[in-house]
């Protein structure tokens, strides 16, 4: 229908795919508003200039997430993204790393784990948000890389055992 | 690679983040403490379950500009009117789509045959011996003395008709040319041939050295 220039059935895949691949993009490009919404738009003008390019037999997210994949890696290759998160972290206030102590402490972790999640490189980031915040099943992830399911599910875990790491220190069981 | 737990311990992944360790069955948890101690599991289901609710709070909270939608739909129409008729089938044309083992084999086709035919040409045709020049030979009607330079014909006057050889005037230069005397053009290319079979036979003698052969083309004429 979107061959046909249905305007009608780009909208609801907008409504359905739109917020999902912005915050995909707000966390892959190192929570860069502008960014995301300068990706999400190029992307979606992508599906509109080229709709043939679907191939009908694969699922539409997990296409459209290679998609997303394949411009991050695209971006990271162009600039040095996580130098520039780094050179923006080194403005701010450093995260405190000090033993949480109470509920009012959850801030805390959450940012330290917000901290530690940019600091993954661009593989393990890209695994854990595909699985986590995109509630994508490990097979599916595997398609959108084009990698082995046995290469994801190890990307995964060694991803959650660093942060784990690094985080141990809060001990997440007290929040 | 070394083998990750998730692979080890294939429902891993999913205990992680739906139960904590304290939710476990008793199989479940046999299972997971062969590989890892109960405050590392609890450690990574927390993660991935503070993960996931930081990820659901911020996709309700940070939402793409609505203008994009708009722009998008516009970029659309702008599109459709774009492509009208000819463009349209230029376009799907230019854009058609297919397997790419499809034109690799035709490569591939194409290859193979131009290799056989190639191979073919050399085993059939075998030469013992090669001619590098052709000889046409061909026989145009002309008067003789433009066919061949040597030949000279002399026309005898009526007068001297029915006289002896030795009375009959010979042109004085003649020494090795044929003679034919011609009254009318047909005769002479009757003789002409009649000298050249002569000729063939001679190989390379005068036909005036012969004296029957003389007399034989007076006679013909």
């Amino acid at each position: 229908m979107i061959r046909n220039g249905n305007k009608e059935a780009f909208s609801e895949l907008y409504t359905r795919y739109a917020s999902k691949l912005f915050n995909f993009f707000f966390r892959m490009l190192n929570k860069d508003l502008g960014k995301a919404e300068d990706f999400t738009h190029d992307l979606f003008l992508k599906i509109i200039e080229n709709p043939g390019r679907f191939d009908v037999q694969r699922r539409f997210d997990t296409w459209v997430f290679h998609i997303a994949f394949n411009m991050c890696k695209n971006e990271y290759k162009k600039v040095a993204v996580r130098d520039e998160y780094f050179q923006r972290i080194t403005r701010k206030e450093p995260v405190s790393e000090e033993p949480a102590k109470s509920h009012q402490d959850n801030k805390r972790f959450m940012e330290a784990l917000d901290h530690h999640l940019m600091l993954l490189d661009e593989k393990h980031k890209l695994v854990f948000l595909l699985r986590y915040q995109q509630d994508i099943p490990l097979r599916e992830i595997a398609e959108i890389l084009d990698c082995p399911e046995g290469t994801v599910k190890s990307r995964l875990f060694n991803t959650i055992k660093k942060l784990s790491e690094k985080l141990i220190i809060f001990d997440p069981k007290i929040n | 690679m070394e083998e990750s737990l998730f692979e080890k311990i294939p429902q891993l992944e999913k205990l992680l983040e739906t139960k904590s360790f304290s939710e476990l069955s008793s199989m479940e948890k046999e299972a997971v403490t062969q590989h890892m101690k109960q405050d590392e599991y609890d450690v990574y289901h927390e993660i991935i379950l503070k993960s996931k609710n930081r990820f659901a709070y911020e996709n309700k909270t940070i939402t793409p500009d609505p203008t994009i939608l708009n722009r998008l739909l516009e970029k659309m129409e702008n599109k459709r009117s774009r492509r009208t008729g000819v463009f349209d089938m230029f376009h799907k044309l230019i854009t058609f789509r297919i397997p790419v083992y499809q034109p690799a084999f035709a490569a591939a086709v194409i290859v193979v045959l131009f290799f056989i035919l190639n191979n073919r040409s050399h085993e059939t045709i075998r030469y013992l011996a090669r001619n590098d020049t052709i000889y046409l030979e061909k026989q145009i009607p002309a008067l003789p003395s433009k066919m061949n330079p040597s030949l000279k014909v002399v026309t005898m006057p009526a007068a001297s008709m029915g006289k002896t050889d030795s009375e009959k005037p010979i042109h004085t230069e003649l020494t090795n040319e044929h003679i034919i005397n011609t009254h009318n053009d047909h005769y002479v290319e009757n003789a002409y041939q009649k000298i050249r079979l002569v000729t063939l036979f001679k190989h390379g003698h005068s036909a005036l050295e012969d004296s029957a052969l003389i007399r034989l083309l007076i006679a013909a004429n």
